[in-house]
């Protein structure tokens, strides 16, 4: 471990989600978690278990009923809407489950995309995508529509994104799920790339070669009903 | 400068790259504005101001519903713009640019149309006492369309990514 210092600290944390007609599913109860700088931590357990949600959390893009996530030591679930926003693009990459690409926008576009929401420059934006593009291997893509690229190709685009401002966190849902062989050993390239780089890492896997990978491994399990 | 830029980036990009869909939105919209110069024109409206008023009101509300369409099938990517940092004033104000291109391209060219239609079966004497009145009810249109979008993308930005992102999910 880099550093003794934890850089997300999830404490007591409760999630409910409102599953319609009244009723509630019950997620976290007392959910605490360490995470330190420079690890690479991978979340598994069942479909179903809340292994998203908990990306979710430490992201900010959903909030608990109680209980506090501090990244870096700030109180990311009592910020602001738009400091949030600010902070999260300054620590955060994400690689979405279902990527969340603009499929009519092209690759360069989708990568330069956080740059542009963030207030950087046109002449560092495209001096930043192309540096990114060309270290994961997409600068002959960079004209091509994401809508005409693999699966694949859409989940390295997806991870370019990620690192376009960047960040100190790496969080990533179901990075290598439905990949071929080659794309899994990309990703896997370039974590370990960003790890030495003193990157901390968090990725929710079924897969066991990502889950290999890891310093530290937490296994959630399913509440039954 | 930064933000109002970004802004003006992601509003124009939108706006030219989902074409298909802002197609068939501006096609309406078009209608819409044809539909209502021509109506307006027909009825002779200064003489029956009962007539005008609602015609104005349906113009109004069907185009500000059309154009809110664009609002509701972009819900995911509101979600996704916050997630990757946006601010709230700059994503609603690239909707806000986006919305404005939408309405004002499709109102003006439907003005013309009608205009023309209008010209063809009355004669062009008429025209120049009726264009304030539907160029007042149109940009009337084209704003409140596009600033119903604004403050609908803004309330969207005060929920979380996760609830923002599944409002698409119907």
């Amino acid at each position: 471990m880099a550093n003794i210092n934890p850089i997300i600290r999830v404490e007591h944390v409760r999630k409910i989600y409102n599953s319609g007609k009244g009723k509630t599913v019950e997620v976290f109860k007392d959910l605490n978690l360490e995470t330190y700088r420079g690890e690479f931590l991978a979340i598994v357990g069942p479909t179903g278990c809340g292994k998203t949600t908990l990306l979710n959390l430490i992201a900010g893009f959903d909030k608990p009923q109680s209980g506090s996530i501090y990244v870096d030591g700030v109180k990311i679930n009592s910020l602001p809407d738009d400091e949030l926003a600010k902070f999260r693009s300054r620590k955060f990459g994400v690689v979405f489950q279902s990527n969340n690409l603009i499929p009519s926008l092209t690759v360069f576009e989708n990568v330069e995309l956080p740059l542009a929401l963030n207030g950087v420059g046109k002449s560092v934006r495209r001096r930043k995508v192309e540096e990114i593009l060309d270290a994961f291997w997409l600068k002959s893509y960079a004209d091509r529509r994401v809508s005409t690229l693999s699966v694949g190709e859409r989940r390295i685009v997806c991870l370019a994104r990620a690192m376009a401002l960047d960040p100190e966190i790496i969080l990533m849902d179901e990075p290598t799920d439905f990949l071929d062989p080659f794309t899994v050993d990309l990703i896997i390239a370039s974590l370990k790339g960003k790890m030495m780089e003193g990157k901390t890492i968090i990725a929710t896997t079924h897969h066991g070669r990502l889950s290999r990978e890891a310093n530290r491994t937490i296994r959630l399990k399913k509440k039954l009903p | 400068m930064g933000l109002v830029e970004a802004s003006l980036w992601l509003g124009i990009r939108r706006f030219k790259t989902s074409w298909f869909k802002v197609k068939l939105i501006m096609l309406t919209l078009f209608a819409i504005t044809v539909n209502f110069t021509v109506l307006t024109g027909l009825t002779g409206s200064f003489t029956f101001p009962p007539v005008t008023l609602s015609l104005a009101v349906l113009m109004l509300t069907a185009f500000s519903a059309t154009i809110l369409h664009v609002i509701d099938w972009s819900a995911p990517d509101i979600g996704l713009f916050k997630a990757l940092g946006g601010r709230k004033g700059t994503i609603t104000f690239a909707f806000l640019v986006e919305l404005a291109l939408i309405g004002l391209i499709s109102a003006l060219s439907g003005l013309a149309v009608g205009l023309l239609i209008l010209a063809l079966l009355v004669g062009f004497t008429a025209l120049p006492q009726i264009l304030p009145l539907l160029l007042t009810v149109v940009f009337m249109a084209v704003v409140i369309g596009s600033l119903a979008g604004a403050i609908f993308v803004w309330r969207e930005m005060g929920r979380t990514v996760t609830e923002i992102m599944s409002h698409g999910e119907h």
